[in-house]
Parts: structure tokens; sequence; C-alpha cells
């Protein structure tokens, strides 16, 4: 074995050793994922980017104050879409917005039975923050109207659904 | 041999290529949304050093951006932290569920800000009944102190702007407080609406003379600057933020481009102060009597 053997097979062991040091230390990573663009959208991935893109043009409407024209915009997205938690969402904003708390609180409501991520913490969805001090103006409004009549049993069935939806948010991950 | 030299060249090349896996963490970074007061550029250079200075103390990457008081509300689904007066933290708290962290504290007021009406002495306007019939220049319309308390004093002393005033009007750009105030000194307008905290300062760079003004009346003292966090932040991060604005003393200094700077001296800031989010309360009366949002009716 002349010196050139030797160097080869010293190569050879540190190669593989720190091929081994290498595998090791990458073991239990995740795959970085690859933006491969999708050639084709089944249409729930399609109907969402219609219902996401729809209401980023709702909400802007409703930022810029004319809530006239983003309010029957958010019901026609909740007929089209009745399962999709963000039309519900943006219509309780819109309620909100418009100082009719107890009606945007139901909206809510409906967002969370839809969609419970509205309430927790650990995904971007989160609302509970919102919700929270929406209930607490809505619970009020319904007192005060309840005070001026005692016998009203829309605002009765209204603060059963803010005590339920308080129990959500008192209950949610926070 | 020649076969042998071409093997271990290649193994050895092989070898060399391998290098060190790339940091496998990153810091995540977090976004500090500061308002604009005067400018851009002022707010940047004036929070520069505060925003390398938490991320130093709280061990997490904070970048700033600064934004127009009108676009921070759509801002808010992209912040982690927020920087504004106190009308637009009632407006993202209700609107956004931001929660309060700090006041900020300025002048001789402390945490607090407080609205005022100003008239040149030589003017005869002693009080809000005299106003009917003049003109005013207002500073920004989502300032508390700088639009909505005077618009309050105006309608709470009987003087409806748009019916009672001759003209009314806002100064666009830059630096609006000041254009206000010489707005006034220079008689294009007979009152205008300025935060004393900033009448104040004029005064003291010797910008103006007190003497020259007389203070046609003064709103409640209301929250100044606050530092908020929104819901999509982590609570227990929000909390090491919270206490390291708290702590934050005169002589804290934080290296920015090889330069040591005193945090506070830089953000024009004597310190920050516990508060909660009841004593926002005032503004939000203040916002429904006046008709400002979040409270707004259309």
């Amino acid at each position: 074995m002349d010196w050139l053997d030797r160097i080869s097979i010293w190569a050879i062991v540190i190669l593989i050793i720190g091929s081994f040091a290498l595998i090791s230390g990458h073991m239990g990573e995740a795959r970085p994922e690859r933006n491969t663009p999708q050639r084709t959208l089944s249409p729930e991935v399609a109907a969402s980017r219609e219902v996401a893109a729809q209401v980023t043009l709702i909400r802007n409407i409703m930022e810029a104050g004319n809530l006239g024209k983003a309010e029957p915009m958010a019901k026609e997205l909740i007929q089209k879409h009745p399962y999709e938690g963000e039309a519900r969402m943006v219509l309780g904003d819109i309620y909100m917005r418009k100082q009719q708390a107890v009606r945007g609180v139901l909206e809510y409501r409906e967002a969370i039975d839809l969609n419970p991520d509205y309430l927790d913490k650990k995904t971007p969805l989160f609302q509970g923050k919102k919700l929270k001090v929406a209930v607490r103006e809505a619970l009020t409004e319904i007192e005060e109207g309840l005070r001026r009549n005692p016998a009203d049993e829309s605002l009765k069935k209204g603060r059963k659904a803010l005590y339920y939806l308080q129990r959500r948010i008192a209950g949610s991950c926070s | 041999m020649t076969r042998r030299v071409i093997i271990a060249f290649f193994l050895l090349l092989f070898a060399a290529s391998c290098t060190a896996p790339a940091a496998k963490q990153q810091k995540k970074t977090y976004r500090i949304g500061y308002m604009i007061c005067n400018s851009e550029q002022e707010t940047l250079h004036r929070f520069r050093p505060l925003t390398a200075y938490l991320s130093k103390k709280v061990g997490v990457n904070f970048e700033m951006a600064a934004i127009d008081t009108v676009d921070f509300v759509k801002e808010a689904g992209t912040l982690d932290f927020t920087h504004t007066n106190s009308l637009l933290y009632i407006i993202m708290n209700r609107n956004n569920g931001v929660d309060v962290l700090a006041a900020e504290k300025s002048g001789p007021l402390g945490a607090r800000s407080q609205g005022a009406i100003i008239a040149l002495k030589k003017s005869g306007i002693k009080s809000i009944r005299d106003m009917k019939g003049k003109t005013m220049v207002f500073g920004p319309s989502l300032g508390p102190t700088a639009y909505m308390s005077q618009l309050d004093l105006l309608l709470q002393g009987g003087v409806n702007p748009e019916n009672d005033l001759a003209f009314y009007t806002i100064p666009s750009g830059s630096f609006k407080h000041e254009k206000v105030i010489y707005g006034v000194l220079f008689e294009k307008f007979d009152a205008g609406a300025v935060p004393v905290t900033d009448f104040e300062k004029m005064v003291g760079e010797g910008k103006i003379d007190r003497g020259d003004f007389t203070v046609v009346a003064e709103g409640t003292p209301i929250p100044y600057c606050t530092f908020g966090v929104t819901q999509r932040t982590d609570e227990g991060l929000a909390q090491k933020v919270r206490k390291a604005l708290l702590d934050l003393k005169k002589d804290d200094t934080v290296e920015i481009d090889g330069q040591v700077v005193r945090v506070l001296e830089q953000a024009d800031v004597d310190g920050y102060e516990d508060i909660k989010d009841r004593d926002y309360d005032s503004v939000r009366e203040m916002a429904k009597r006046t008709n400002m949002p979040p409270y707004q009716r259309f």
C-alpha cells in the first residue's frame, strides 16, 4: 500500500464519518416546501380563493366608510358560500361599524360555529379579543334595552346567544 | 497511478464541498407599526433606536413600519405591536382586538395629552362663543388632541363648526401641528386646534412667543401615545415588551450605525407608564359625543 492508497482510504473514512454527521444532524427536519405552481385547482380551493378575494374587497369598502355598499355584498357572499365563516365575520364587522353590536355579535357567533379557529389563539384566524369587546358592548346594549322594555323577547333571545358566545370565548385558547 | 490520483482528487473535492448546515432556527421577526406623527422620516428617526433596544432586550427581532394615521387600521392585521395616539388605540381595540401595553410620557402632562383652541391675543377672541363667524384651522382629523378634543369643546360650547364657523380647514402634508400654530400666528386663520404638548414644545424651542397667544379653551387631559399589542401576538412576548418599556431609563443606550444613542432622548419621550384600558373611557365618550370612529354613525 503506497502513500496515495493511504490518502484515498483516509479520505473515504473522513467522507463516511462526515456523511453520518450531516445525516444525523438533519434527522427529523421537515422537508422544505416546494413552491411548485398548481396546474389545476380543486373546486374547494377555487371557492375559498374567491371568498378571500371578495372578503378583501368588502373589507376595503367597509374601511372606506361605505357601509351601505359593503353590507349587501357581504350578504350576497353568505348566500353564495353559506359555510364560509369569513363571510359571516365580515358582516359582523359591518354591523359593529353601524353601531349594531347585538346584530354584529350574532353574526360572529355564526362565524365561530362554522370555524372554531376564530377562538383558537394558536391559529392565524384568532379573533378572540375583538369578539370579547363586541360581546361586552352587545350585552350593555341588551341590558339597556331590557331596562326600557323587560318583556322584549327578541332581546332575551339575543342575550342567550351572547351568554353562549361569552362561554365559548372564556373557554377558548387565549 | 493517474487513475488513483484522479479518484483521490475527486474524493478530496467532494469532502471539501461539504459545508456546515445553515443555522437551523432563525429568530422570528415581529412588526411594530409606528403612527406617523409629523413626517415619516421623523418617525423612523425617532423610533429606530427604541426598536433596536427592544430587540436586544426582549431577544427577538423587531422591524419597524411608519404608517399614516388613515392607513393604520387597515394595516393592523399585519402588525404585532402598535404605537399610536389614544383615538387610534380605541378604534383598534374595538375593531381589531388590540390591547394596551403602556402609555408614553412626554412634557409636563406626563402620560396625558390635552387639546386646546388658541388665537392671537389681539384677535379679541376670549371664549368659545366668540368663535361664531370666525375662521379656524384644525390638526389631523384622527388626532384626539388636535381635532376631536377641540370639536368636542366647540359642540359643548354651542358652536357647530359645520354651521357656525365662517370657514375651517386642515393643513395638508407633514408637521400639521406646527402649520396650525403658524397659520394662527401669521393671521391666516382666527383660531387653531393644537395639542398643548406641541404648543409648549414650540415655545420651548423659541419658535413662538407664548405672549402672542391666548388659550380660548382647553379640553380634559386624555392618555397620550400608546403602545398596544395585536391579538395575534403571544401573551408572554407582549408582557416582555411591556416590562422592557416600563423599565426604560433615561440613560439606556443602544448602538445604531456604530453610534451609541440614548433611546428615550432620540424618541423625544420621557418614559413609559403603566395604563389600563379603562383609562381610555374618556376618549371613548368624547368619540361618541363628536361622532368619531369607532362610534361614528353614518
